[in-house]
């Protein structure tokens, strides 16, 4: 379980003047398994949540913790999955190589890594490109190597900041029902920044919607309660894309 | 296909370099300015098998290539820790960027001060046209390494030394190799000022003391010998680092 109790976070943007206060008094409890959305209109702070919650940045005030451990810097309980797969992926590594990397790094033996590599390049649908560079395959393959890349070291959560947004629309699609699959295969809790209400809709457990910066707080909680795979033509999603649009409009700046 | 290309591409660029110098020899401007390609090719078969030019040869390539290591070895190790380190590199930034504007030629007088003109004075000359090309393009290729990059590879897990040695040094790589072969290009730059002011031997003596002598054919023979040089060194640089360094040279080509 991730809690988040009183999260602040203080910039000063230009030197010597003054702090301005990006989020303020952020209140969250995300259960072990699930699937979160943090939704929010672009520069709200979202992405400065994730990245504390990712031990890149420190808070200036409020507590948190994973298991009830708490955060301090980047760990490998957490991985965090980069919209840029060009600057995040190792290009002088093959997809096989770089989703070893994590175990690697720690001395796993290659006998011992190499069943685990191949598990989730399989789980990705990968394992016949694994001799590839990131350069030879498409931004929706470079995607899911980095998912394989992160949960070949097992972590609590996965992390992951806009991570289709620079897809085209079908790809995203394709990626969004891969993001469940695996979701469902390996029951890794996941939290997901977006700004796309429907992304957000079709893949959330929970939407956290979040007021525009600074001073960025949760203005709602919504649970999705409807089965998936989860049809944009259903009414009762429909139904949920308005409501959640309204909640989110008025935080467009 | 394409390699057959290239080389007819090769050919026809050379050839077509020596039928317009047989030309303008012959009808535009006196041999004894622009002596033709047949007359430069007299003079240069005796300079090949009284074994001069490849002395020569070998006195300018062992400078450059010593220099050139020298540099590039110094120049990687100060980049790279200039690159990673903050308080080091803003210490030591101002002075190279001031020392950087001296020119290899600039430093000819001081460097036969301190070193006569022996070898000693254009290992130095050469270092000092390598070093700091190599070193800035260090720097720049550490400091340019992606954030999400470095970021990913610290939730991984990656201790500091591991983000250094299998990250930022990787992500490098390509900088570095630029910065090389533009140094490169630069020792064959520095040598000849360096062997006309200041040596007893090497190609830039030669073309000198050809000179001296109006021996046009055998200046000739020099600066075509000298660009050979020059182009040759490129292209097996070239060859070698991209058999060496493929995939982390590739790898950023579309990054």
């Amino acid at each position: 379980m991730l809690t988040i109790h009183g999260l602040d976070k203080s910039f000063t943007l230009r030197r010597g003047g003054p702090p301005t206060r990006v989020l303020a008094g952020i209140d969250l409890e995300i259960g072990k398994g699930e699937l979160f959305c943090l939704l929010g209109a672009s520069g709200c702070g979202k992405t400065t949540l994730l990245n504390i919650l990712a031990g890149f940045e420190a808070p200036s005030g409020g507590e948190l913790r994973l298991d009830g451990v708490p955060i301090t810097r980047a760990g490998r309980d957490r991985v965090v999955f980069f919209q840029n797969a060009d600057a995040a992926l190792f290009p002088w590594l093959t997809a096989e190589e770089n989703v070893a990397f994590g175990l690697r790094i720690q001395g796993v033996p290659p006998a011992r890594r190499a069943p685990v590599v191949e598990r989730y390049l399989r789980l990705v649908g990968l394992w016949d490109d694994r001799a590839k560079y990131p350069r030879q395959l498409s931004g929706g393959m470079k995607q899911r190597i980095q998912i394989a890349r992160g949960l070949a070291i097992d972590p609590a959560i996965l992390l992951m900041d806009e991570p289709f947004a620079a897809l085209d629309a079908i790809t995203r699609r394709l990626m969004h029902t891969e993001l469940l699959r695996i979701w469902a295969a390996t029951g890794t809790t996941i939290v997901f920044v977006t700004h796309d209400v429907g992304e957000a809709i079709v893949l959330a457990d929970r939407i956290g919607v979040m007021t525009r910066g600074p001073a960025a707080t949760l203005k709602a909680l919504l649970p999705v309660e409807l089965p998936r795979p989860r049809d944009l033509a259903d009414p009762r999603l429909a139904a949920m894309y308005g409501r959640v649009e309204a909640l989110l409009l008025p935080e467009a700046s | 296909m394409d390699a057959v290309r290239r080389a007819a591409m090769l050919g026809l660029s050379f050839g077509s370099l020596i039928v317009v110098w047989q030309l303008v020899s012959t009808y535009v401007v006196s041999p004894h300015l622009i002596p033709p390609p047949t007359e430069v090719l007299r003079t240069a078969l005796p300079m090949f098998t009284t074994a001069e030019i490849p002395r020569h040869v070998a006195a300018s390539l062992s400078r450059v290539a010593i220099g050139f290591s020298l540099g590039s070895a110094f120049g990687i190790v100060l980049g790279v820790l200039m690159g990673r380190i903050r308080a080091l590199h803003d210490f030591l930034d101002p002075v190279i960027e001031f020392f950087r504007f001296l020119s290899p030629t600039a430093m000819i007088p001081i460097a036969v001060i301190w070193f006569g003109i022996g070898e000693t004075s254009k290992y130095f000359l050469i270092f000092w046209g390598t070093f700091f090309i190599v070193l800035i393009n260090a720097v720049h290729g550490v400091m340019a390494t992606p954030w999400a990059r470095v970021r990913a590879a610290e939730c991984l897990g990656a201790s500091g030394l591991q983000i250094f040695a299998l990250i930022v040094l990787p992500s490098a790589v390509p900088s570095i190799v630029t910065g090389m072969r533009v140094a490169l290009a630069s020792s064959y730059l520095s040598i000849i000022p360096a062997e006309i002011l200041a040596a007893d031997s090497g190609l830039g003596f030669l073309l000198q003391q050809s000179s001296l002598l109006v021996q046009t054919n055998r200046v000739f023979v020099v600066l075509a010998v000298f660009g050979t040089l020059g182009y040759v060194s490129d292209r097996v640089f070239r060859v070698v680092v991209s058999r060496l360094l493929s995939s982390y040279l590739e790898a950023h080509a579309t990054a």
